[in-house]
């Protein structure tokens, strides 16, 4: 270290004068330089500034809101305001369409089986087989001319009939066999005997006689097998033959006696066969779902929703089905159709498809097949096999299921009967807001009146009943309850009516004739509570069926205030409390250090009005208040007829020094704080009527320090 | 003494980081300059530095040097106020109480700085065939003019209030300012037997950026008694350049001047910064020949004030209440361009005296007069160094009455080193001043 710092000293030394010199410039400046705060962003100074800030000149509708005044004929104002004590809405409580899952269980209606035909042929060298010595000689006589002698109690074997390439097994429930004799040998048949039977459990299916067939001719009869279960190999027998024979004829063996049956109409409920392709499901069904309210709807326009139609299948033959929802009509009438393949069912198990519908736009006709039902909807199901060649087993306690889900709808509309309903309501409360800053003081009107108006946007009667009503101001405690003629009394209320809707209005006027309404308001309440039974269809279904709801349509109980601006104010003291910020200031901040603000009123309302601002603190810490001198801004001047002939010009001064500025930053809210009395004077001294063309004409200036910040 | 340090500070500050913040936008002269300056005996005062006799070895040479200098001057504002403006400093009563007393009904204020290397030569045959000096220099440069009506200073630094129902005119106030960086090329040649005419002339070419300007044709502005209304009249044409980007490099203009000069055994004429500045089409300028009646904001209702339309009172409102217009435009802009004329005579032996007047049109009051006598120390034939004084006394221009002085000293004929300041009264009375500048050198000649 030692000799790095000799180093740089001799280095330093060895240097001439002058680098020597601009070396210690160098040095103390940059030494001078260290030695500097830091650089602020531009200089910075205090100017008074002196300037309007803000101006607002305020009717009664800047104090009130245009929306709650009502410019009366001689230009005296009322108060009006409508306050909502009730809200109905329909599709939210009162028509609801309940999610409907719905399983049909659709039986094969007919199982058929396609008609069979067996021809089989006994010619007489068989028979001869069988006749001995004596069909020797026939046989011998072949081709010859000769005598066949009689022939009694002939019987043949069992000669099998394979008809397993058909079925291998059925049940009949239904099914014939016409047998044709025919005789082709050279001598008539006076009596045969025949036979079938299931070659397996020996059953007789069949057995009949014949009697006095001529050569050349055939005798038919039609056997029936209803209730037979028909095997695929079954026996044919002759178990009797006889003939008296014939002299001079002509010997031929392969003459013979053809035997013909025709199975047909055969209907099983249980085969095991190839079935041709037919019908096994043709079915309307109709669905009906129920609604909380009683409603009985014959029509709604969906909203929102949806159906799921699931078919399920027991059959193990491959089916196809057509599927068709009537009821459902989209805007352009097309409704909802469906056409599909069903795979065979499984040994024991079940096939199924499935298909979501959106119904968003749909009309729902509910009054069934025949129109006359509600609530109801159908549908229409063919189920058909088709013709595959295979052998599958088919009964008819095979079955197709449709499950129908009705899901999540929500109607835009509906129609019909909606249902009597009885909402019983309250006691409950509704806020008061127009007197809601009001904190004390006292205020007498000349006239007060109040309708009780209900706003009806459903197409359906009702009724009301309204028990109880109190003014209730919860500063002072007091409450009044409403003493009026149809208190508890039913009040009808209208239906409105449709195309286009126009909801009905039904008012029932409070006034002072019949109430004591005007208590009720001077009681200055902050809410109202109430008490009231709400009836739908209270005659029940009076409309025959045509009341209607729409998704929008809502009931509304109001309350309408009408207050004529003829008023006595005492001390009328509002109060409200606003955000506040005057802006936290870092250093080096703009700001305004201190200065007097100067409120200047020109005063063209007859009322008196004390003003004061407190300031709090984020914890509603009491900081400040505005005015420390006077505060009023006095009234303007009445002449003989009480009326403000001449505005007043009040000037209110505010000196804020800089520590009330310091103050007023730590401020975040401000309580305004307005006392109202109206002006009286020798000639006036009872209510003061307010006009619209009253103004109050406001400005502030100031003449403040503004710092500049750096 | 605390003042002469602060100026220090300035002007080292200047040199270092080319910025002096005055409200961010670090301004900018175009100092006046001759052509060059090779001689190892010259003063030089600034702004006027005019052309001397140059040092005529006879045979080539080279000389390589920096320089620096910073002035403030004005004819009202004084030095410790307009120090307190350039240092961002918190401008008290006093300070404001102090200048407010000296205004005139058109008052001025300029402050300029500027740095540079220069590289010189002598050469017989470079671009001319004869002798001739040629001059290789790089500057950065800033300026800040004001010319300004005495209500202009009071409502600025004393607020409205001061002229509650009275008017206070601003008008043929004036205002502009810019940083540039200046690339130059001399050349300067000699006539006749004894060369004793001389002709020099230099073309700079300049890239600036942070400009700005305003001129206020006329306005006036009462405040009713009681603050219940302003009533303003105005008309005023105001630029800012191209404020997108400003990186170190941006350059928001271009543009080219010219000096020249031309002098006899006793007589110097002068022209400097005869050029102008291009400024792009991203400058925005604002006009504005309107009048506003302002009586408050309106709303709606004053106890419980909407603070939308308070929020909603920004700049774009201003403008457009105010009937301002604006346009995204380019901007020509003359230099603030000097003429002078000095004479140059002995009023006895060894004490030389140059005197002469010079004028801006902008921002000068007046003509600015000087004298200038000086005085050689040391000089021999057979000792190459030497020092050399002078003093200067001065009247107008933007500034009042001053006495400067400077100091050049040679050593060997090879190294020089000169300081000076144009006001020495700023450092002894400070508040009775209101201008001074300094000005450092150093050269070395091979």
């Amino acid at each position: 270290m030692g000799q790095t710092g000799n180093f740089t000293t001799n280095r330093f030394h060895r240097l001439s004068n002058r680098y020597r010199i601009f070396l210690s410039l160098i040095l103390v400046a940059t030494t001078f330089l260290s030695c500097k705060k830091k650089l602020e962003d531009s200089p910075s100074w205090e100017a008074v500034i002196l300037a309007p800030l803000l101006q607002s000149t305020l009717t009664i509708d800047d104090l009130l809101g245009d929306s709650l005044i009502e410019v009366n004929a001689d230009n005296s104002l009322s108060l009006v305001y409508s306050n909502p004590v009730y809200h109905f809405s329909f599709t939210e409580e009162g028509l609801q369409i309940p999610d409907t899952i719905i399983k049909k269980s659709l039986s094969l209606t007919t199982l058929e089986l396609a008609d069979q035909i067996v021809v089989y042929p006994f010619s007489l060298g068989q028979m001869c087989q069988q006749l001995g010595f004596v069909g020797q000689l026939i046989i011998a006589a072949n081709g010859t001319v000769a005598t066949i002698l009689p022939i009694s109690d002939f019987t043949t074997g069992d000669n099998p009939i394979d008809a397993t390439q058909f079925f291998e097994t059925a049940t009949l429930e239904q099914g014939f066999i016409d047998v044709t004799i025919t005789d082709s040998l050279p001598v008539p048949i006076s009596n045969l005997v025949f036979q079938i039977r299931n070659a397996i459990n020996q059953e007789v299916l069949a057995q009949d006689t014949f009697i006095d067939i001529l050569p050349g001719t055939s005798q038919s009869k039609t056997i029936d097998v209803s209730g037979k279960t028909v095997e695929g190999t079954m026996l044919a027998k002759i178990i009797d033959l006889d003939s008296p024979g014939g002299s001079n004829v002509l010997i031929d063996t392969s003459d013979a006696i053809i035997l013909e049956m025709i199975a047909h109409d055969m209907v099983v409920s249980s085969a095991t066969a190839v079935f041709p392709a037919q019908d096994l499901i043709n079915q309307q069904e109709e669905v009906k779902f129920f609604t909380d309210g009683g409603a009985e709807l014959n029509l709604i326009i969906v909203k929102s929703g949806s159906l799921i139609v699931t078919v399920l299948s027991t059959i193990e033959e491959q089916s196809h089905f057509d599927f068709a929802f009537p009821s459902a009509t989209d805007p352009f009438g097309n409704s909802i159709q469906l056409s599909a393949d069903l795979p065979p069912a499984p040994a024991n198990g079940v096939s199924q498809y499935s298909k979501s519908f959106d119904l968003t736009g749909y009309s729902l006709d509910l009054t069934g097949i025949d129109g006359l039902k509600h609530n109801t909807y159908y549908s229409e199901l063919v189920a058909t096999t088709t013709y595959t060649g295979n052998v599958v087993t088919i009964s008819n306690t095979d079955s197709v299921f449709v499950l129908y889900q009705l899901l999540d709808v929500i109607p835009i509309y509906g129609e019909g009967y909606i249902g009597q309903q009885i909402f019983n309501i309250g006691p409950e409360s509704s806020v008061f807001q127009i007197f809601n800053h009001v904190k004390r003081g006292s205020l007498f009107l000349e006239d007060v009146s109040m309708d009780l108006s209900i706003h009806n946007g459903v197409g359906v009667q009702g009724r009301i009943n309204l028990y109880n009503l109190t003014s209730i101001n919860s500063k002072t405690g007091n409450q009044v309850a409403l003493q009026w003629d149809q208190l508890g009394a039913p009040l009808a209320i209208a239906a409105a009516t449709d195309n286009p809707l126009t909801p009905a209005l039904t008012e029932f006027q409070l006034n002072g004739s019949n109430s004591n309404i005007k208590s009720l308001v001077e009681n200055l309440p902050d809410q109202f509570s109430y008490a009231l039974d709400l009836f739908i269809n209270p005659y029940g279904n009076s409309s025959n069926y045509t009341d209607f709801v729409y998704d929008y349509s809502e009931l509304d109980v109001n309350l309408d205030l009408r207050v004529p601006l003829s008023l006595i104010a005492n001390d009328l003291t509002l109060i409200d409390t606003l955000d506040f910020s005057f802006g936290s200031a870092e250093p080096g901040d703009a700001i305004i250090r201190d200065g007097i603000f100067t409120l200047i009123a020109d005063n063209g309302f007859p009322l008196s009005t004390y003003i004061q601002l407190y300031f709090y603190d984020d914890d509603f810490s009491f900081i400040d208040s505005l005015f420390t001198g006077a505060n009023l801004v006095a009234s303007g001047l009445l002449n003989d007829q009480c009326l403000v002939e001449t505005t007043q010009r009040s000037v209110l001064n505010i000196a804020i020094p800089e520590d009330r500025m310091s103050n007023l930053r730590r401020a975040s809210r401000a309580v305004v704080c307005a006392s109202f009395s109206t002006a009286s004077s020798s000639d006036c001294n009872s209510f003061i009527s307010i006009y619209d063309y009253y103004q109050l004409y406001t400005k502030l200036t100031g003449k403040f320090t503004y710092y500049t910040g750096y | 003494m605390i003042y002469f340090r602060q100026l220090i500070w300035l002007i080292v500050h200047s040199l270092i980081f080319s910025k002096i913040g005055f409200s961010q936008v670090v301004d900018l002269p175009f100092q006046v300059s001759h052509v060059f300056t090779p001689s190892a005996s010259q003063f030089d005062f600034e702004p006027l530095a005019f052309h001397e006799l140059i040092f005529d070895s006879g045979k080539p040479w080279h000389q390589f040097g920096v320089l620096g200098s910073a002035m403030v001057s004005s004819n009202s504002v004084t030095y410790p106020f307009s120090l307190a403006l350039l240092r961002n400093e918190f401008v008290d009563q006093d300070l404001k109480d102090e200048s407010s007393e000296k205004l005139n009904e058109k008052n001025a204020f300029e402050f300029n700085y500027r740095a540079g290397v220069f590289y010189q030569f002598y050469s017989d045959s470079f671009l001319f065939r004869r002798p001739a000096f040629y001059l290789f220099e790089v500057r950065t440069a800033g300026l800040q003019q004001i010319r300004f009506t005495d209500d202009v200073f009071n409502t600025i630094f004393y607020g409205n209030a001061y002229y509650a129902g009275e008017e206070a005119d601003y008008s043929k106030s004036r205002y502009q300012t810019w940083v540039n960086s200046q690339f130059r090329f001399g050349a300067q040649t000699f006539f006749g037997k004894e060369k004793k005419l001389k002709i020099g002339t230099a073309l700079s070419f300049l890239a600036a950026r942070t400009g700005r300007s305003a001129d206020i044709h006329s306005a006036t502005l009462f405040t009713e008694e009681n603050g219940e209304y302003i009533d303003a009249d105005y008309g005023f044409d105001a630029f800012i350049s191209d404020s997108s980007n400003h990186g170190r490099t941006q350059i928001d203009a271009w543009g080219t001047s010219l000096d020249f000069f031309i002098s006899t055994k006793h007589f110097v004429i002068k022209v400097n910064d005869l050029g102008f500045l291009s400024w792009n089409s991203r400058s925005r300028s604002y006009t504005a020949d309107s009048s506003i009646l302002f009586e408050g904001l309106e709303t709606e209702n004053l106890f419980s004030p909407d603070n939308s339309s308070l929020i909603n009172y920004n700049v774009d409102t201003l403008l457009s209440e105010t009937g301002t217009h604006t346009n995204l435009e380019s901007k020509m802009m003359i230099l603030p361009m000097r003429f002078s004329f000095a004479w140059h005579f002995h009023v006895m032996s060894g004490i030389p005296v140059y005197a002469g007047i010079s004028y801006r049109p902008f921002p000068d009051l007046l003509p600015y007069f000087f004298v200038r006598p000086q005085y050689t120390f040391w000089k021999s034939k057979n000792h190459p160094s030497f020092a050399r004084m002078a003093c200067l006394i001065s009247y107008g221009g933007t500034a009042n009455f001053q006495f400067g002085a400077s100091a050049i000293i040679n050593v060997e004929n090879r190294w020089t080193f000169s300081a000076g300041s144009e006001n020495l009264l700023a450092f002894a009375v400070p508040h009775s001043s209101t201008s001074t500048s300094l000005f450092l050198r150093t050269s070395v000649l091979f």
